[in-house]
Formats: structure tokens, sequence, C-alpha cells
């Protein structure tokens, strides 16, 4: 596993945790937006076009999912109503 | 790869991702990556754990989890476990929910499970793994502190096998997650699947042998249909009240005495759409029941 500090985005600063080497999808189903951060060697860092979170491709999300390439995670901001 | 994402875990997590009390419920993968076929589990298929030299795997050892009962060619190429990755509060809520269900050891829906792995939220606590088979409780790795992963018997995601139960499995995860009590679930679902697993296995093995022994002792001769898992040659096509078997009794809907009462009716040739009366298969039904459910006992106390 993949273990290191995001730089940038809204995760700037969290310690994350990727299964796979290319890094993480952060998804936000509710406002469907998705961040991407890649895998540096030691951390995680935000590609740019991402700063304000991409629209959220219902399909490439789930290949992502099914694909050993990136992880994906949930928004962790998102809460129980 | 030959491990391929069954039906019933897509339709699960579908599922799980519209439940208003998980806004953060998202699909994080079904099927094995290199790590996992290199080191086994319930995201490889059973293919796939002998491809990479895990046939002995933990994940191929208990009754219901290897072939037979599970099918060729279907069942063995099945993932068995999926992945929904959850914020910190919804890990929680489900934590509990999945807890509530692995405490009551009479909940009918743990028959139904395998692992389960969560966390409770707590800094500095490693997620735990619910072994609802062997009423246990261990820890796994931090991944697990955002994701959650479920994995079911075998058995329960080949839908060659058993439709029916494969549902059953789904609905018994969903319900948990939904955090619904044992009461709701029994209320919706009934109170049948009260076997153990033991029980369950036999009475599979029974159901399957008997209508293998029907089919065999009435052939009629047809390339159309071999079976759902064509367990039988091309050119054999079972009777109607074979097929009545097959799409209603496999995976253990009907008991040894349903098996035995519908077999006295085909001696009889009283049942009404079976094409012919079978003679003779009432007495080889009671010799298959009675001598499989002393032996399928056998090999499941040989095998746990």
């Amino acid at each position: 596993m993949m273990t290191g500090i995001a730089r940038g985005g809204p995760l700037d600063g969290e310690e994350l945790i990727s299964r796979y080497p290319g890094g993480l999808l952060v998804v936000d189903r509710l406002t469907g937006r998705a961040w991407l951060y890649d895998w540096t060697g030691d951390g995680f860092v935000l590609r740019a076009g991402y700063e304000g979170g991409a629209a959220l491709d219902e399909e490439g999300r789930i290949r992502a999912a099914d694909e050993p390439d990136y992880d994906v995670i949930a928004a962790p901001w998102l809460d129980t109503p | 790869m030959t491990s391929l994402a069954p039906p019933t875990l897509v339709w699960f997590y579908r599922q799980w991702e519209t439940l208003a009390d998980y806004p953060s419920a998202t699909f994080s993968g079904i099927v094995p990556d290199q790590a996992h076929l290199d080191r086994g589990g319930y995201h490889c298929s059973i293919e796939d754990l002998i491809r990479f030299g895990n046939g002995g795997d933990y994940s191929n050892t208990r009754p219901l989890d290897k072939a037979p009962p599970v099918t060729k060619p279907n069942g063995v190429k099945q993932s068995a476990a999926v992945d929904v990755s959850l914020s910190r509060a919804d890990m929680v809520k489900l934590y509990g929910r999945v807890k509530r269900v692995f405490d009551d050891r009479t909940d009918p829906r743990r028959k139904w499970l395998n692992y389960w792995n969560a966390w409770n939220g707590v800094a500095g606590n490693l997620p735990d793994r619910f072994n609802f088979q062997s009423n246990t409780i261990g820890t796994t790795d931090r991944s697990h502190e955002w994701h959650s992963h479920d994995d079911h018997p075998r058995l329960y995601v080949d839908l060659a096998a058993s439709e029916a139960d494969c549902w059953t499995a789904m609905r018994a995860a969903l319900s948990v997650v939904k955090g619904e009590t044992k009461e709701q679930w029994l209320a919706s679902e009934g109170d049948d699947m009260a076997l153990t697993e033991s029980e369950h296995y036999i009475q599979h093995v029974i159901n399957w042998r008997v209508a293998g022994i029907i089919v065999m002792a009435d052939p009629v001769t047809s390339p159309a249909w071999q079976g759902p898992t064509k367990l039988w040659p091309a050119t054999s096509t079972p009777n109607l009240l074979a097929r009545a078997i097959l799409a209603g009794g496999d995976g253990g809907a009907l008991t040894p005495a349903d098996l035995l009462a519908v077999a006295a009716a085909a001696e009889a040739g009283a049942e009404k759409g079976v094409a012919d009366a079978v003679p003779g298969i009432e007495a080889e039904v009671r010799d298959a029941v009675a001598d499989l459910g002393e032996g399928g006992a056998t090999q499941v106390r040989a095998d746990t």
C-alpha cells in the first residue's frame, strides 16, 4: 500500500492510503465532483486541472474501481445527514 | 484473468450507493488486482486462485467455497467479495450495524455472510475483520478504515448453482447495511433459513444428485438442454420432474422429504405434467437420499 501526505486540493495535508500505484480518485457523489491525486513515490499530488474538482464521470469511476491503477475512495467530508 | 463480477454483487453495491443514510458510499472494486491474485482471498475466483498457485487458499477450503457444490464452468469464475468506500461517519454507522448482526448468533442473516471488514472510527484501532462462519473477530489493514469489504460463501455468488440463494445472500447483506433488525428481516424473508451450513450443503448435494438420477433414468435425446451447469451430456434431457427440481429445488429449497414425495409421484405417473412415469425411481431416490445424507454429513464433518 502507498501511504503519504496529500498536496493540493480538498485533502491538502491529509494522510492518504492507496492500494494501487497510480494514486487515488476521490469521489464526491453528492456534488458529482472528483479529484485525482497521483502517487509520487513519497506522497500524493493533485493533478493539474483538478483544483476545483472535475465533473464526475460515472462510467470512468466504475472503470477505475475495476482496474488496478488508481484506488477509488469516497470523499471523506461527506457525513451522514 | 478469469474473475468475473457476479450480477448479484453489482446489484448490491448499486443498491448501497442509493441509500440516503450513506451519502458517501462509492463502489471501490470486486475483481482482483495483482496483490489479490498474489495472496488469494475472495476477490479471486477459484480459477484464479489455482492459476496463481493459491488453490489451497483459505477461501477455497470450506464446503460452500469449493467445486462442487460450486459449479463448473460458471461458479469457479466468480469473484465473491465487494469493496465499498465510505467516509468515516458512514463507516462508523456501518460498523455498528455489522457488529450488531455479528453479536446475535441467532440472526439468520449470518448464514449468508462470510468475512466483513469495517472500522469503528477510533484512531489507532485497526479495522475489525468479522468472520461470520467461525464466529471470530480479527483485525485487518488500514485501508479498511475507508473501505468496507464483505465477501460471501462462493456458492452464494454462483447463479448457476442456485439463483435463489444468491439473491437471498445479497438481500441479507443489504439488510445489514440498512441496519434492519432481525425481526424486520424475518418479516420480509420468512424463517426458512435456519439450516446450518452443513445441513445446507448436504441438502444441496442431495438435490443435485437426485436430479441427476432422474435425468439419467429418463434420457430424451436432445442437444438443446444440458442443464444450467452442463453437468450432463448434451444428448440427455431431463424430464419435466427433473427440470422442476432444478428450477425450484436446487440449492436447498426442496428437502429430502420433498424429493421423496415427488419421486413417489413420478413413480406412480401421477404428477401432472411429468412426461413419463419413471419405473424404479422412488427406490433410487430413497437410496440416494439415505446414502448421501449420511455420506454428506461425514464429508462436512471432515472438512470443518
